[in-house]
């Protein structure tokens, strides 16, 4: 049954995204064939100029529309009338809420991939490709050197792992506020001023947390981080993992809070 | 009695408001309810609690036995009093999303009551009017072979017609020993299809009698024994 869940959620999801897929992938093709055919000529100078700006407008549409779907769905489905269908399926709140996270990462995650890929593509065989792929070379060189295979493979498995939790803790954060915003008579005005508070909240306790770090290091911490190589950055990224872990628990418990306890679909 | 809802002592409190107070109900299988009061007596209050959109303050509801929760969901077919339909969605993706969640959703009996409304199941529900949509929602609840139905207003704000056509809609697809509650404050229309009648008032249960058994007692109509006891 949970998989029909997931099924809908998805549908729901990247049925509004689809046409942008598609702009991206023509407009990565229309840049990619004007950055290989060189022709003197105006009219094909402003087609050139115009695919490459639509095709910047592409990806950052992505992104924007992509966090737009994913908030405005978790308000739609949950705390707007249809609630009411939603909370009367057979799903408990948590289960609601983790496979709206779930969708919403992976939907995150794709498009990431997909700009990626297209960037590549576009890029291939280009000057500017070449250069940024010698310099991360030259940077992967001197962090990693004297380094096993192993150790290099975790720092990147640990970057993708930190990306991954910050885009859960991003979006439990929303989905706190809105929880606690469809308090408010104004639903959404709730909603925005909640988010404000939780970030507020959120960014002293990390300030907070620096604190005693400041305090151990130092003016060294600069020191430690340049001469302590991967084993120190490693060490540094932990921190903000653990961060997110726990404001992710904390976000998800106040939204289960809110949509167990305290659900208002008026 | 076999029951198929109960509720014990429950409570219902909000930030100023007791919205119910001690409710102690039990209903059988197999009857038709009406749940009658003014506004803002607690009926809705009632049917959320039921269908586990709230939480009760204190005390419990048992559906056939069981505590609120995915269970209770699977044997409970609610029309809310507000238009739950996705909008983006068509009437086709609706049969397909009930039919995914309800296994007890008999498809060939809503494509039958979509079929004789003539609603083209290929529109999205937003581009159908406001009593289709209405229509739409009591099609897909009632195509549930639940045991337990809770609508909640479902004529309100409606023409009259068009309540001829939900009554009959529910009286004649509901499931064999299923029971049916329907909260209104339109009770003469209601009356003639009830077995039962529960009167609530200020969140208080103030009466749980039969139809029968009130037209013989106080010698009037459910419809005239309301009007006396909630008179203004």
């Amino acid at each position: 049954m949970l998989k029909k869940l997931f099924k809908h959620e998805f549908y729901s999801l990247f049925r509004n995204l689809l046409p942008i897929y598609v702009a991206l992938g023509v407009f990565t093709i229309t840049c990619k064939l004007t950055s290989l055919i060189e022709m003197d000529n105006i009219i094909y100078e402003t087609v050139s100029g115009f695919s490459v700006m639509f095709y910047v407008v592409s990806i950052l549409a992505m992104f924007i529309v992509g966090m737009v779907i994913i908030i405005t769905r978790f308000y739609k489905n949950l705390l707007s009338h249809e609630g009411y269908l939603s909370f009367s399926l057979p799903f408990t709140a948590t289960q609601h809420i983790v496979c709206k996270l779930i969708c919403a990462v992976t939907m995150i995650s794709v498009n990431f991939v997909a700009v990626l890929l297209s960037l590549l593509i576009v890029g291939l065989g280009t000057d500017a490709l070449n250069e940024i792929i010698e310099a991360f070379k030259m940077m992967f060189n001197e962090m990693f050197a004297g380094q096993v295979a192993f150790r290099v493979t975790f720092f990147i498995l640990q970057i993708v792992l930190m990306l991954i939790l910050a885009a859960f803790q991003s979006i439990l954060m929303f989905y706190a506020a809105m929880a606690i915003g469809q308090q408010f008579k104004s639903k959404i005005g709730g909603s925005v001023l909640a988010y404000i508070g939780l970030y507020v909240a959120m960014e002293s306790i990390m300030t907070v947390c620096m604190i005693p770090l400041m305090l151990i290091f130092g003016e060294n911490f600069e020191n430690y981080l340049m001469n302590g190589g991967i084993g120190a950055v490693q060490v540094f990224l932990i921190l903000p993992m653990a961060m997110y872990v726990v404001f992710s628990t904390v976000y998800f418990l106040i939204t289960r809070h809110f949509l167990t306890k305290k659900l208002n679909l008026e | 009695m076999d029951l198929i809802m109960e509720c014990k002592a429950l409570t219902k409190v909000y930030t100023n408001q007791i919205a119910l107070s001690n409710v102690n109900l039990q209903i059988g299988k197999g009857r038709i309810v009406g749940l009658l009061g003014p506004n803002g007596s607690g009926k809705t209050t009632l049917i959320k609690l039921t269908n586990g959109l709230l939480t009760p303050t204190h005390g419990e509801i048992l559906i056939d036995g069981e505590p609120i929760g995915v269970n209770s969901k699977k044997k409970v077919a609610y029309l809310p009093d507000h238009n739950f339909l996705p909008q983006w969605m068509t009437t086709q993706q609706m049969l397909g999303f009930f039919a995914d969640f309800y296994e007890d959703f008999n498809m060939q009996k809503a494509e039958e009551m979509l079929k004789s409304l003539e609603i083209d199941k290929k529109r999205k529900i937003k581009t159908l009017s406001k009593g289709t949509q209405e229509k739409v929602a009591l099609i897909m609840t009632m195509s549930r072979e639940s045991q337990l139905y809770m609508l909640d207003e479902p004529i309100a704000g409606v023409d009259p017609a068009t309540r001829d056509y939900i009554l009959r809609t529910i009286i004649s697809n509901y499931s064999e020993n299923a029971t049916v509650i329907i909260s209104t404050h339109l009770i003469a229309d209601v009356e003639k299809v009830l077995s039962d009648v529960i009167f609530i008032n200020k969140g208080e249960v103030a009466l749980c009698d039969t139809v029968d058994n009130i037209r013989q007692k106080e010698g009037m109509s459910v419809d005239e024994y309301f009007r006396e006891v909630f008179k203004c």
